[in-house]
């Protein structure tokens, strides 16, 4: 009853205040999130479930031919008993954020994830105790030179339309990926300086690498490298991302844009990894993707039973859902890169050093997490990483404390002087940044608090919403002051991406503090190919400090994420990265 | 004697003739209910923009973080939104921006759109062809569609949104001048200036267009309330007023995501908009009304 009240409720009020706007409202598009894997924002209790970053530090020292990223896993169940799976059942799932490409090759919104891993399976499982299992490879090793990878590979696997899985459909896949006419924007990312495959035997593929690729294995446990079948891609060409078929335990039926996709249990499979609760196919007959980018709207079908599984509860609902026995909320910590502001570090003013450290001083973190997160989530962040990924440099921490008076006086005497608004300038010119940012309701309130926060030491944030590419593209083109950015990542590889020199490139590059030092290029190309771990980390903790003793980027908060269920739904568990959920051993009993 | 004379032939006796006929259009206005309430909201919407600095009780864009989605009461009689700010500070303060963009929209949209029409209309021939095959192009796209392109093209930000909005409705006043022009011209008092030796500007200016300028008054104030509802839309859509600038409809936008259980931060921006946009309707109306010949004794 409470359930169909608040939807009218909130129907008469949005009918009351919006008058002529429904239509406007009724045609706002979904806008694009920032990053190339953008995340919602996290926010939630940093509870039991929160992990200690003292302990993935240790993990990460743990030997590798594994690199072993020391991602967290803080998958917190409910500590409720699951009763005994049964089988059957539609798992409507409400998405924060509309696929738009199912072609894992080709896609490279984090949202995507959650679709095509159920679909597709990659060669290899990072199980929730971080180490790496077997998934379609059943083995595999490195040359000596580190410029190989030899992988065993199952011989009782079938795609959905009956192609065999072996090693030419690995190769397919991969050289797919590479060839650039493939467009590949997530899983090009992932395969470093690939250059070829051999066909060993119908099920030995080895991998080969112009340089080391030491972040290898990480990305082959991601969606965006799973196995996809040759004679579909053949058969369907640029339409695979609308006609996907791999080896998954759920098969593609149905994808409407901006609205959903279904998927329906692959009865004949009967290969999952061991890192799943049971073997044969998966319980649910059928799970349906719903687009629901509203926030609001997502938890109010959660609420009346239209979904029985959500992405990111608002943070300001998440302890009323804790108190509310329909419901269980999933919390899981991502590693990557937190919420933050890059900065350009070529276009006056904030091309001064003083500027940029001035706002790392004047930012007061805690306040916007109590402003944006509800104060119940995320926490503090100090750098480029989150503290939980692999790699985290702690010294940074020390760095920058809230202190408005050091940032006034950094400014003051580099010659910015305040002026009769508060705000400051300098020989006439004003002390003005253009911020960006996607046109995201949290996100617009992130940079509302953080303009409030700069204005009081008299920096004047000119805030521009606009759409996610077209932020990319203005960022990579260097025409902004401040960019949000973040992403998750369970390697510290990403920093390469976004802050190694030649990933400036107008349009396309992700680089956009456009800043061009030696020491740092080196740092993140050594890591890319370094293949002992201990001397891998290092370099990225040099990297860390460079970036952040020339601020490159304000960061501001690590979020968790915080998925919403209906209690009759169980089994499903958040993958290591919090990308997506695991739903082969998800079952819903009422 | 002779003052007498000259004025009923000279310009004086025309003004004064449209002073009485604006008197009484006022006086019809006022016995019409819908239009006088019309007129007390609007003036007092525009006491409350002009004023806004001094009657606002808090200041608009000062976020006080322990504020936060505070429910109407005493000290926030429109309760406060997420980041502690005070509604009706905000509301006032937006009546500022939307009344203007509102006046602005519909002044761009009226000179260009009365200029075009006037000569559309008065010359014909080609150059009407050309003029009004343009303003069929463009009235082919839905207002607020073509506005949101223009914005796109020019940028987010409430300049732009006024430029974009006015563009978008001179098709309405160009049109409705060129048809009300194309019969003012058959007009003898028409023919004898042109008789009497006037230029085409002047038979234009001085002539047709205060002949012609009833129906205008009429649309363009109905015109203000269609504005101020378009870029209120082009807000909410994140492309007009930017944070922290409290255009109202920029803070039903922001207030939406939390709509569940702070309702008052989006309900009231939307109430506001809803007052502007009906009182100057009603108003409108009423001026339709009265400036009807049909409807003079």
């Amino acid at each position: 009853m409470s359930a169909t009240r608040i939807t009218r409720r909130q129907l008469l009020v949005i009918g009351a205040s919006s008058l002529g706007l429904l239509t406007a409202a009724a045609c706002s598009s979904p806008s694009t999130p920032p990053s190339p894997t953008a995340q919602p924002p996290a926010a939630t209790q940093a509870a039991a479930a929160t992990k200690a970053p003292a302990a993935t530090a240790a993990a990460t020292a743990a030997p590798a031919a594994t690199a072993q990223p020391a991602a967290t896993q803080a998958a917190a169940q409910p500590a409720a008993a699951e009763p005994a799976p049964v089988k059957g059942g539609e798992l409507v799932y409400g998405l924060y954020y509309a696929p738009d490409n199912l072609d894992p090759h080709v896609a490279y919104l984090s949202v995507v994830q959650n679709v095509i891993m159920n679909i597709f399976e990659p060669l290899v499982w990072q199980g929730p105790d971080l180490k790496f299992y077997p998934g379609l490879a059943t083995s595999w090793k490195t040359s000596d030179d580190g410029l190989s990878w030899t992988f065993q590979l199952r011989k009782d696997v079938k795609f959905h339309d009956g192609t065999p899985f072996n090693a030419a459909a690995v190769k397919f896949g991969l050289d797919r990926i590479a060839d650039p006419a493939t467009k590949s924007l997530g899983a090009v990312t992932l395969i470093g300086k690939y250059s070829g495959s051999d066909i060993v035997d119908d099920y030995t593929v080895k991998i080969n690498f112009k340089e080391p690729h030491a972040a290898f294995l990480d990305g082959l446990c991601q969606g965006f490298l799973g196995i996809a079948s040759p004679t579909a891609i053949k058969k369907y060409g640029q339409d695979f991302g609308f006609h996907p078929v791999g080896t998954g335990p759920f098969v593609f039926k149905e994808f409407i844009q901006n609205d959903h996709v279904t998927v329906e249990r692959n009865p004949d499979y009967n290969w999952a990894p061991s890192i799943f609760k049971h073997q044969g196919p998966a319980y649910l007959d059928r799970i349906v993707f719903k687009a629901i980018p509203e926030s609001a709207v997502r938890l109010a079908t959660l609420e009346t039973g239209e979904t029985n599984l959500i992405d990111d509860v608002p943070g300001k609902e998440i302890g009323r859902l804790r108190q509310d026995k329909r419901f269980n909320i999933i919390e899981a910590a991502m590693p990557g890169m937190p919420e933050q502001w890059l900065t350009n570090t070529e276009k006056a003013p904030s091309n001064e050093l003083a500027v940029r450290q001035a706002m790392c001083y004047a930012i007061d973190r805690p306040a916007i997490i109590k402003a944006v997160w509800f104060g119940v989530s995320a926490k503090p962040a100090s750098g480029p990483l989150n503290a939980v990924t692999l790699g985290y440099d702690k010294s940074i921490e020390a760095l920058y404390k809230f202190d408005q008076a050091k940032a006034k006086q950094l400014l003051e005497d580099a010659g910015w002087k305040a002026g009769a608004d508060g705000f400051r300038a300098k020989g006439g010119v004003p002390l003005k940044l253009t911020t960006m940012y996607a046109a995201v309701t949290w996100l617009d309130d992130m940079a509302q608090v953080l303009q409030s926060q700069m204005k009081q030491v008299g920096i004047n944030l000119d805030l521009q919403k606009m759409a996610g590419p077209a932020k990319n593209a203005a960022a990579s083109r260097g025409e902004h002051h401040l960019a949000h950015m973040s992403g998750p990542s369970s390697d510290p590889n990403m920093l390469d991406r976004f802050f190694n020199s030649k990933n400036i490139v107008p349009n396309t590059g992700w680089n956009f503090s456009r800043f061009k030092d030696a020491a740092l290029d080196d740092a993140l190309n050594k890591g890319n190919t370094e293949m002992d771990v201990a001397k891998r980390l290092q370099l990225y903790a040099q990297a860390q400090q460079i970036i952040m003793k020339n601020v490159l980027t304000v960061p501001v908060a690590e979020g968790l994420r915080m998925f919403g269920t209906r209690s009759e739904v169980y089994g499903v568990r958040p993958d290591p990265r919090a990308f997506y959920l695991w739903m082969y051993d998800a079952f819903i009993k009422k | 004697m002779q003052i007498t004379v000259r004025g009923r032939i000279g310009p004086a006796s025309r003004r004064h003739g449209q002073e009485g006929r604006l008197a009484s259009t006022f006086r019809r206005l006022l016995q019409n209910r819908g239009a006088t309430i019309g007129l007390a909201v609007l003036s007092f919407l525009v006491v409350i923009a002009v004023l806004a600095p001094q009657l606002a009780p808090y200041d608009p864009v000062d976020m006080v973080p322990d504020d936060r989605f505070l429910l109407p009461s005493g000290a926030h009689p429109l309760g406060t939104d997420q980041f502690g700010r005070d509604l009706l500070s905000r509301i006032m303060h937006g009546a500022r921006i939307s009344l203007t963009v509102g006046l602005i929209s519909v002044g761009i949209a009226a000179v260009i759109g009365v200029v075009l029409g006037l000569l559309a209309g008065y010359y014909s021939g080609w150059l009407d062809a050309v003029i009004m095959r343009s303003i069929d192009v463009m009235m082919a796209f839905p207002g607020i569609l073509l506005a949101l392109v223009i914005v796109a093209v020019l940028g987010a930000g409430i300049t732009n949104v006024m430029i974009a909005v006015g563009i978008s409705s001179v098709p309405t006043y160009a049109r409705l001048t060129r048809g009300c022009v194309l019969s003012a011209k058959e007009f003898l008092y028409v023919d004898a200036a042109r008789t009497l030796g006037c230029r085409d500007r002047r038979i234009l200016f001085r002539h047709i267009l205060p002949n012609v300028l009833a129906p205008l008054i009429v649309v363009s104030t109905l015109g203000v309330a269609g504005a101020i509802l378009s870029s209120a839309a082009l807000s909410f859509l994140g492309l007009g007023a930017q944070p922290p600038s409290p255009e109202w409809g920029a803070m039903l936008s922001g207030g939406r995501a939390y709509l569940r259980d702070s309702w008052w931060i989006a309900t009231f921006p939307g109430l506001a908009i809803m007052l502007a946009v009906l009182s100057i309707n009603m108003l409108g109306d009423g001026l339709r009304d009265a400036l009807d010949p049909r409807m003079k004794v």
